[in-house]
């Protein structure tokens, strides 16, 4: 792939990548974060998979965006080591309404929001997922509709303590 | 959203509390920049000749030096040790040309990730360099997020790789990373391609031990990219 098909390529995702960032970092970051996963995908473009390019840029970010969050906290000491989950977006992030949705959504593991938010916020396909991923088709169904139900149990407990703090 | 989901109730609630972001336009400009960048490209290395010496001293790695053949020629090897809470100290050097240190403590670390059921391991045959006669065997980790999450690391391509790594995934992780291994004279150690184009050569000092524990694995590879940052060296997460 040469330089102008790259830029024919994903010129079109371009906005993409944007809203994907601006999801899980700060403003002022996105822009630099977007120039270091382009660089990435300019050095691997020979292993993007074809009709998969969207997806392929969002599992280079996850990277991205794990290695700036970790950047950020400085910690010396082990955080679990599930990069996309450390790229899975927060309720804030997401811009959620401070409704039972967004106390549900934050109850969710990284792991789980991340997946949620690949299919829901980004619109990703599950094959698609599954490519950022790494895995199999079946295997992130799987995945996603453990999440849900998850998520749907988060939202039917905060139902009922509303329900409760009403009477 | 179409697949079996699409007219979920509950993922519509979500979709729906959701406010749609307010993301920069980004200019092509970044694709354009993006693709002049060539410090990476077949799996060739520059050569970051010099020795960088660390402004911490409790922080030391090797620096292996690249030809683009690519074979290494040079090398200044430090080991991982403890020593008062520090996880990475200067221990020695070698030059490669003489054949890489042997460290005692870490004979057959190999097979140990082997019976671990680490991964499958294949034969790198291309790797036909001077490294190969100095060498006994090298072992090259793919999709261990293990340690790629805290590596700037590339694809040599041409080293061995692991696919689908059944010990990752047991211990819960995402096999979505890629890394290499290398073992040479039965010494493990990660070469980490770092954004700058140099091939960094860390020697974890027991890294088998440190697969199966994750807080001092985890605190090596803090080390390590605090280590990489003082140098300077761009961390680049690769895949």
């Amino acid at each position: 792939m040469d330089q102008d098909k790259f830029v024919a390529t994903f010129r079109s995702h371009l906005q993409d990548v944007s809203k994907y960032l601006t999801r899980r970092v700060e403003i002022s970051n996105v822009e630099d974060l977007a120039s270091e996963i382009f660089e990435i995908a300019w050095r691997k473009r020979e292993s993007c998979p074809e009709g998969f390019e969207l997806a392929w840029l969002y599992k280079i970010a996850g990277f991205v965006v794990s290695n700036h969050r970790k950047k950020l906290s400085r910690r010396a000491v082990m955080v679990p080591l599930l990069d996309h989950d450390r790229s899975a977006p927060s309720a804030e992030d997401v811009a959620l309404d401070g409704s039972a949705v967004a106390e549900a959504f934050d109850k969710l593991s990284a792991k789980d929001r991340q997946v949620l938010s690949l299919l829901v916020f980004e619109q990703l396909s599950i094959k698609e997922i599954a490519v950022v991923f790494g895995t199999t088709e079946n295997n992130t169904s799987q995945r996603i509709k453990r999440a849900r139900e998850r998520l749907a149990k988060h939202l039917a407990q905060q139902v009922s303590d509303t329900h409760e703090g009403g009477h | 959203m179409k697949n079996q989901f699409e007219n979920d109730a509950v993922l519509g609630q979500l979709s729906k509390a959701a406010r749609r972001p307010k993301a920069p336009k980004l200019s092509e400009d970044i694709l354009v920049a993006a693709s002049k960048d060539s410090s990476v490209k077949g799996g060739k290395f520059k050569l970051p000749a010099l020795f960088l010496s660390l402004a911490s001293a409790t922080a030391a790695i090797a620096l292996v030096a690249v030809v683009a053949n690519p074979a290494i020629t040079n090398t200044e090897s430090y080991s991982l040790t403890e020593s008062n809470g520090d996880l990475l100290v200067k221990s020695g050097e070698s030059r490669v040309d003489g054949s890489f240190r042997s460290n005692p403590d870490l004979p057959g670390q190999a097979s140990k990730l082997l019976e671990a059921d680490f991964g499958e391991f294949y034969a790198n045959k291309d790797w036909s360099t001077q490294l190969d006669l100095e060498a006994r065997g090298y072992f090259l980790v793919r999709n261990s997020q293990l340690f790629e999450v805290y590596h700037p690391i590339d694809t040599p391509s041409k080293f061995w790789e692991i696919t689908r790594p059944k010990y990752i995934e047991e211990q819960g992780f995402n096999s979505t990373g890629l890394c290499y291994l290398v073992e040479y004279l039965y010494n493990p150690v990660f070469l980490v391609l770092a954004s700058d184009g140099g091939l960094y050569n860390f020697v974890p000092k027991n890294l088998c031990d440190s697969i199966d524990g994750r807080i001092r694995l985890g605190e090596y590879l803090d080390e390590l990219d605090e280590a990489l940052n003082e140098l300077g060296v761009k961390s680049t997460p690769m895949f």
